[in-house]
């Protein structure tokens, strides 16, 4: 939008909405505005993990992602283990999905494809407690973002056990500009030391927190922490208690900033029955 | 419960950990289908557990 500098400067002849018109004795412009305020909403991310090899390795990540063990969590902290994809169910009987969200942006059912097919991305905490887990998208440009509340990460999480146990620990998300650290810096929310079972800070999360598997009831917090579904892969496909939950992440604070990085933390719990996974991973804004 | 995959009817048995792999067992604890090896310190608390499961005769699991 032009500044008022650049309307004065402008002649009445040469704005489209006078253009042919002639003011008279009296007449007032009263208001300029612009005639379309955003509106263009832009992909800047959709990763579902489908065409990933499963294996444990920094490698099994898609195009320049990364989940080096040289990153940073916050401070001079690195992770411990890495995140897999995953097809199917997670190995545990007890945690884990039945399979790879459907990919849908309004259900958590699951994919119809077969136990080879569709990926996530999980934490696998079998032997592995209290360990740090990091995952950091590619670069992300949004200096063409509007600061208007549009530009939202969305993902899909599955933290799910035998009702009897919770045993898990927690999942965050950050922003930085660093390629390397997710440690709170000069734009976003990054990560700071911890407190309890997760780090201080991070992004705002708003997520599912029942089994409706439609969002009529929601949480909002810098972290999605304990067991969230009741059902697990062995409930089957059939029982919204085992079906993949959204959550949104409200990107504002980073829309106009032309390198960005988002990073998914988990940290696993005290138990095996605990494995954390995300799947369709996306983020939209309006230009 | 029928399996997706072939039509026939599921069978009862055990999703294990052993202290070498995860696998598919009937109710007598025999193996079925091997998920995959792990190396979970054989002192974990989930080395042995064990969940009631259904499975297929044609290696099916998951459907």
């Amino acid at each position: 939008m032009p500044d008022i500098a650049e309307i004065n400067d402008l002649a009445i002849a040469n704005i489209a909405k006078f253009k042919g018109r002639t003011l008279g004795a009296g007449d007032k412009v009263i208001g300029v505005s612009k005639a379309s305020a955003g509106g263009t909403f832009t992909n800047y991310l959709f990763e579902d993990f489908n065409l990933l090899s499963e294996g444990y390795n920094s490698s099994y990540v898609p195009t320049n992602w990364s989940m080096a063990l040289t990153n940073v969590i916050f401070g001079t902290t690195n992770p411990d283990r890495y995140w897999e994809p995953e097809s199917g169910t997670t190995p545990s009987g007890t945690t884990g999905p039945y399979r790879a969200h459907g990919g849908s942006n309004t259900s958590g059912v699951f994919t119809t494809y077969s136990n080879t097919g569709y990926k996530y991305m999980y934490t696998e905490v079998s032997g592995q407690y209290n360990k740090d887990f990091l995952l950091r998208t590619s670069e992300l440009d949004f200096s063409n973002a509007l600061s208007n509340n549009t530009l939202k990460l969305t993902f899909w999480f599955h933290m799910g056990s035998a009702s009897n146990f919770d045993e898990f620990g927690a999942l965050m998300v950050g922003t930085s500009n660093s390629s390397t650290s997710a440690a709170d810096g000069t734009i976003g929310t990054g990560f700071t030391a911890y407190a309890g079972t997760q780090t201080s800070t991070g992004m705002s999360i708003e997520y599912w927190d029942d089994d409706s598997d439609n969002g009529s009831s929601t949480s909002t917090g810098i972290s999605i922490s304990g067991r969230q579904q009741t059902g697990y892969h062995n409930s089957g496909y059939t029982t919204t208690a085992s079906y993949w939950r959204k959550a949104t992440v409200d990107l504002n604070s980073v829309a106009g900033e032309s390198s960005c990085y988002i990073w998914f933390f988990a940290r696993s719990g005290s138990g095996y029955r605990g494995d954390i996974c995300i799947d369709t991973v996306s983020i939209t804004g309006e230009e | 419960m029928t399996c997706n995959t072939c039509g026939k009817d599921m069978i009862e048995g055990y999703w294990a950990c052993t202290e070498t792999d995860y696998r598919i067992t009937d109710l007598d604890g025999n193996l079925k289908i091997k998920i995959e090896e792990h190396d979970i310190p054989s002192d974990d608390e989930e080395i042995g557990e064990k969940t009631s499961f259904h499975y297929c005769e044609c290696g099916k699991y998951n459907n």
